[in-house]
């Protein structure tokens, strides 16, 4: 079977990883900006239509609207989102791990 | 003020948006092709041009998440959003990854193949029109090779940009 899940993008997986706890727009940009240390950052346009489609995945979901304050949608990852994370990081450690035969030094030259 | 301008590239529309905003020229409406200007501190806010879904006007949805951002929606015309933010809350930009980037141009090219194909439609009816002696289907027909010719320009640029960002894709390999 082709998983067509993983690899996820770098946005995809950030904005995942912003929403292991309730988030709305502004604080997934600001907290990836954060843990990227401004390597990554997410435009108004790119991280509405990558909500819009998490959305409809179900890999996301809206967890509060506060009517009051601006109306503020907050969004949390739901567990479907969670195994496709999961999915994708042992994807990453599986090349990370892989990654250090490189570290092999051997006298080919 | 008033400037009346033809963009067909959301591009060079953006740049001359935040040109006139650099000068102290911020943007307030639109109406056919004349841009309303107020005097503004110069540089207080970036402008960008989206493509929504829907005609003059954006959904519910779009317009609280712009907001959340501290983004302002200035003007819908068509399917087209224009947009601002104040330049104090940093770099404001719209797509800032290749797949999004690749997706919005897809999208603008769509919504421009479907214009073009409309006019192409009105091309033939003026042609037969001005072949039976109607003397404004004749000027009509002048008028709309001029229009075609712009939007098939437009098409082709639009097609290099998303070849542009597809070979940026490609290269990371």
């Amino acid at each position: 079977m082709i998983d067509k899940n993983v690899p996820l993008t770098e946005v995809v997986f950030y904005i995942l990883l912003a929403l292991r706890h309730p988030n709305h727009g502004y604080g997934i940009i600001q907290e990836v900006e954060h843990m990227t240390d401004n390597r990554v950052t997410l435009g108004a346009g790119t991280l509405y239509g990558a909500i819009q489609t998490l959305e409809k995945k179900q890999w996301i979901r809206i967890y509060h609207v506060d009517k009051e304050s601006r109306r503020k949608k907050e969004y949390l990852i739901t567990p479907l989102g969670r195994a496709v994370f999961e999915e994708e990081r042992l994807r990453l450690s599986e090349l990370l791990k892989n990654g250090k035969l490189i570290e092999e030094v051997q006298a080919y030259d | 003020m008033i400037k009346f301008r033809l963009y067909f590239d959301k591009d060079l529309e953006t740049e001359w948006l935040n040109e006139m905003a650099a000068k102290g020229y911020a943007m307030t409406g639109f109406f056919a092709g004349f841009y309303m200007f107020e005097n503004c501190e110069p540089g207080k806010y970036i402008y960008q041009v989206d493509l929504g879904n829907r005609f003059f006007s954006v959904s519910n949805d779009y317009r609280e998440f712009m907001n959340d951002t501290g983004v302002e929606i200035v003007q819908t015309w068509g399917l087209w959003i224009i947009l601002r933010r104040l330049s104090s809350a940093g770099k404001f930009e719209l797509y800032t990854d290749v797949d999004s980037s690749i997706a919005h141009y897809t999208k603008i090219r769509r919504m421009f193949i479907v214009v073009l194909a409309i006019e192409i439609c009105c091309f033939f009816i003026e042609l037969f029109g001005a072949m039976a002696g109607i003397h404004f289907a004749q000027v009509f027909l002048f008028l709309l090779i001029f229009i075609v010719a712009a939007f098939v320009n437009i098409i082709l640029k639009t097609s290099q940009t998303i070849a542009k960002l597809e070979e940026r894709k490609g290269g990371r390999y």
